[in-house]
């Protein structure tokens, strides 16, 4: 149980290398140490050699970026400098029935476009022309919010 | 007319999209748009040269029925 009494402070004197010990030799000064305005060793211990610019020299090193190293469905990433990643979400384009990210990419590509799009900001597809085996509303596969304003406005007629 | 009367002259389609439109042509439920243009025209728009229903307008137009026949229960 030697560890254990090391762990939580409780070690020996001659073992100034536990984790208790060391917590320690920090003592109220902790915060201090960590916002970096402290003198203890563990300041100078902690603190990077490169400095508060580290993250801005890092940004700097490259003028232009790499392009993106890998790129899918789920986004892309590059980086900048040598150290910094940078994750690209992909665009989200609200199709029918939701296909994956990449499936709505190659259907711009296709020039699929506004044709292939049911339900966008727009409004949904409710023209006539779009449409086929057309009868009076009975049931659906889709419960969506224009099924359930149809479902309602069904009900309202035969309610009257 | 009221909200109630304008919802009552809709007529509920159920529809397929055509396959080229949707490969897996489910069953849906809605309403046409050009026989919603001649009874709420504002809850229609022309994107392309398509037709497209605002479900915005109609749900607004649902809310305003709901409180008309609130309104007509509590008086009776």
């Amino acid at each position: 149980m030697d560890w254990l009494k090391n762990f939580i402070g409780g070690g020996s004197e001659e073992s100034p290398s536990t984790w208790g010990d060391a917590f320690k030799s920090v003592g109220t000064n902790f915060l201090e140490d960590y916002l970096g305005i402290g003198d203890s060793p563990v300041n100078a211990a902690s603190v990077d050699p490169r400095g508060q610019s580290y993250l801005r020299d890092s940004y700097l090193k490259s003028s232009s970026p790499s392009a993106t190293a890998v790129t899918g469905a789920s986004g892309s990433t590059g980086t900048l400098g040598d150290d910094v990643a940078i994750f690209n979400p992909p665009p989200f384009v609200a199709l029918k029935d939701n296909p994956e990210p990449a499936q709505q990419q190659k259907q711009e590509k296709d020039g699929f476009g506004i044709k292939d799009a049911i339900g966008i900001g727009l409004g949904l597809l409710c023209d006539i022309r779009t449409k086929t085996d057309i009868a009076p509303l009975e049931t659906t596969e889709v419960n969506d919010d224009l099924a359930q304003v149809a479902f309602f406005v069904k009900e309202l007629r035969e309610c009257s | 007319m009221s909200a109630l009367e304008k919802l009552k002259q809709l007529e509920p389609i159920q529809f397929r999209y055509k396959a080229e439109l949707d490969p897996t042509q489910p069953l849906r439920a809605g309403f046409s748009a050009q026989q919603v243009q001649q009874v709420i025209p504002e809850a229609v728009h022309e994107v392309n040269g398509v037709l497209m229903i605002d479900i915005n307008v109609l749900k607004n137009y649902l809310r305003l029925a709901r409180e008309e026949l609130l309104e007509g229960s509590s008086k009776s």
